[in-house]
């Protein structure tokens, strides 16, 4: 209670600097949101001169379209960062490992950058079987504040995995397929039928399951048609059109990304299942940039539009910043990412205002940040006990490369509550 | 039915364009060439990049020149290795220099070129959308097929390129076996780089995808007799009447049905199935 309530008083402080006054200023920037908060203190100086903060994303392989913009995120805030005062004085470098190389090697580099390169923090990982290797050993050797920026399975709340310095950003494959499911059911109420197209693989298989699950909780009377599941990387998606187009479905759930999600876009459109089939697509922020036919459900876990950049200024100044350094829109992951650096950032600053010392020790970080709510480009971001994200998700209708109707579903409408399983939760709704 | 035979037709000519390249090089030049999906990938990158800049036919053009340059530095560089275990590695290790490569010099984008392809529009058949751009691919991939069957059976050239792939030592007393295995290796990385171009109008590139094309082609390689480039085309036509049959019967089955169908012929003819009779290495 007493944690809990100086926490408070801390995210408040944390918040009141970025919501300072701005009346003098005739162009207030959201980056005000960088600045440290200044405190007096009186303990011995024992500040930092560098924060290494590990950064693990897919640098090579198909699935650096989202590492790439990933750390691309993470390098433009740093710098922003460091123009603004550093976090807690210390200047900020980012160590930069490749995700490539599967869970084994994940948990080695995760060895590697805490134990020898000795990183004060560790963001990364963006495939789910990264996620459940390392978790279990960063609890286990537990010297490092380590966020899971990005990979997207339930198990890692499921099962308590993320325990001691663990944490979690982002919402699940629970998050998406709830809240792809209540837009179908908005835009869609009389929706009869359905077929699911996902990767092989684990996380298509979630995302599948939970769509699934949560659609047919909701309407009861949902027939599924078919279950389809295609390889990894598959180049080409005609059998599985063909299939569609012979099915007839009111609406298809797919959860591709990457390059799949493109060739099923192009393949798709040459043969007119668009024009046949409505098409939800959990991950289809990615497909907004690569031709995405009008009028299908699309779902971003975050949208460059939303919140509005010209109301919400620290959305504004990092899609500007974005644009202007690396020549497009950030997509997703570049917020993830963004959600997770900011996370550490406040946690640090937060808990070394609470405890009134010039550097937080870690377990002083881990509670502020069981608790911390805060503001990032693309949400506010509420941490919970479980050290997982309240998330919420925003889903719209595309049209001309663009999303419309965007609808945002509140964090506490897509996801369970704290010490809820998420499959429980989905048959309560 | 026309769905099923579409998917069939895409398939097969995706299987074809994959693995005939890879085929032509292993019959006649024995050069196992791991790197083959990096050069498939590199066409389809080159093919976007300048096509999209310079137009259709100035783009093709441009395409098929910077890709008949390449063979030549391929050449020299597999010169440089003594043996197959040395190619193995050696040309491995090009896969990983070609992805960095396309990494440095296209980024992490996808490329492709469905939205040109799909401006060509498409043709009712049964009443379903075929894209016209399937038929322009699928004449394509016909007319290198069909080059590729002029050259060895009609011309000097195919008849010793036959003959060293039926046995090097025995063609090396009447035909200079290395030229004619050189002659091979370009001609089979340009088609497989030009297959590459064709796929960019029904598939995108983007990194990492050229480990994932290897699969492929080694599916089709193996199933139809490593280094028979009729085998290969027969094999693909057999995998992909295979894999549209799973998808539309038992689509759970999908991921595994190549690998259990090489794991088939592995077992009962492992010289592949359209092998004549087993070559004595």
């Amino acid at each position: 209670m007493g944690i809990a309530f100086v926490a408070g008083l801390g995210v408040g402080a944390g918040l009141t600097s970025l919501m300072r006054p701005q009346v003098s200023q005739l162009t207030p920037t959201g980056t005000a949101t960088l600045e440290t908060p200044k405190y007096t203190t009186v303990s011995p100086a024992r500040r930092k001169e560098v924060f290494k903060l590990g950064v693990v994303t897919f640098q090579t392989g198909a699935a650096s379209i989202f590492g790439i913009p990933a750390l691309n995120a993470a390098q433009l805030l740093v710098d922003q960062i460091n123009q603004a005062g550093e976090i807690l004085g210390a200047k900020v470098e980012l160590v930069v490992r490749d995700e490539s190389g599967g869970p084994d090697k994940m948990v080695a580099v995760y060895r590697e950058l805490t134990q020898q390169a000795g990183v004060d923090a560790y963001v990364g990982l963006i495939s789910s079987a990264d996620c459940l290797a390392v978790a279990p050993v960063a609890e286990d050797i537990g010297t490092t504040l380590t966020v899971f920026f990005d990979c997207a399975t339930k198990q890692l709340v499921d099962r308590g995995m993320m325990k001691k310095v663990t944490f979690r950003t982002g919402g699940t494959t629970v998050t998406d397929g709830v809240a792809l499911a209540r837009y179908v059911l908005e835009v869609m109420p009389d929706v009869k039928t359905v077929v699911g197209l996902n990767q092989d693989y684990a996380y298509g298989r979630d995302e599948w399951a939970d769509f699934k699950n949560a659609l047919l909780t909701m309407k009861p009377d949902v027939k599924v048609l078919d279950e389809l599941f295609t390889p990894l990387f598959a180049t080409d998606y005609s059998a599985q059109i063909s299939k569609i187009l012979d099915l007839r479905p009111d609406l298809v759930h797919t959860s591709l990304w990457g390059p799949d999600l493109v060739n099923f876009i192009k393949q798709a459109t040459a043969r007119g299942l668009f024009q046949q089939t409505r098409v939800a697509f959990a991950r289809g922020e990615f497909g907004l940039y690569e031709g995405m036919p009008d009028d299908q459900i699309v779902e971003g876990p975050h949208y460059h539009g939303f919140p509005d950049p010209k109301a919400y200024y620290i959305n504004r100044d990092f899609v500007e910043a974005y644009i202007s350094r690396f020549g497009s829109p950030p997509p997703y992951p570049a917020y993830h990412m963004a959600n997770a650096i900011l996370g550490v950032k406040y946690a640090f600053e937060v808990a070394a205002a609470v405890e009134n010392v010039e550097w937080p020790d870690l377990s002083a970080v881990v509670k502020i940040f069981e608790r911390l709510a805060y503001a990032t480009p693309g949400d506010y971001i509420i941490m919970t006990p479980n050290h997982n994200a309240m998330r919420g998700a925003v889903v719209g209708i595309s049209k001309g490369g663009k999303l419309t109707a965007l609808k945002y579903m509140h964090a506490a409408e897509v996801n369970p509550p704290v010490g809820v399983l998420s499959d429980q939760w989905v048959k309560s709704l | 039915m026309i769905n099923a035979l579409v998917a069939f037709y895409a398939f097969f000519l995706n299987l074809l364009a994959v693995s005939i390249g890879m085929a032509f090089i292993y019959g006649v030049a024995r050069v196992l060439n791991l790197a083959h999906g990096a050069f498939f990938v590199l066409g389809g990158y080159l093919a976007t990049a300048l096509i999209t800049r310079l137009g259709p036919v100035p783009g093709a053009l441009a395409t098929a020149a910077v890709l008949a340059a390449l063979p030549p530095l391929f050449y020299l560089y597999v010169r440089l290795t003594r043996n197959e275990l040395e190619q193995l590695f050696a040309t491995y290790a090009l896969l990983l220099l070609m992805e960095g490569l396309f990494k440095l010099v296209f980024g992490y984008g996808n490329y492709t070129l469905a939205d040109l392809a799909a401006g060509l529009g498409a043709a009712s058949v049964g009443g379903q959308r075929v894209p016209y751009a399937y038929f322009l691919a699928g004449v394509a991939v016909a007319g290198l097929m069909a080059t590729f069957y002029l050259l060895l059976y009609k011309t000097r050239l195919g008849l010793y390129m036959r003959a060293v792939s039926d046995d090097r030592e025995m063609a090396a007393l009447g035909v200079r076996s290395p030229l004619v295995q050189h002659l091979s290796i370009f001609l089979g990385i340009f088609a497989t780089a030009l297959l590459g171009a064709v796929a960019a109008t029904w598939q995108a590139y983007t990194l990492g995808l050229s480990a994932e094309v290897l699969i492929y082609a080694f599916a089709a390689l193996v199933i139809g007799g490593l280094g028979n480039i009729w085998g290969t085309a027969a094999a693909s036509a057999l995998v992909a009447v295979a894999r549209t049959a799973v998808v539309m019967f038992y689509p759970e089955l999908e991921l595994l049905v190549i690998y259990i169908a090489v794991i088939a012929v592995l077992l009962i003819r492992p010289g592949g199935i359209f092998t004549r009779y087993a070559r004595v290495a």
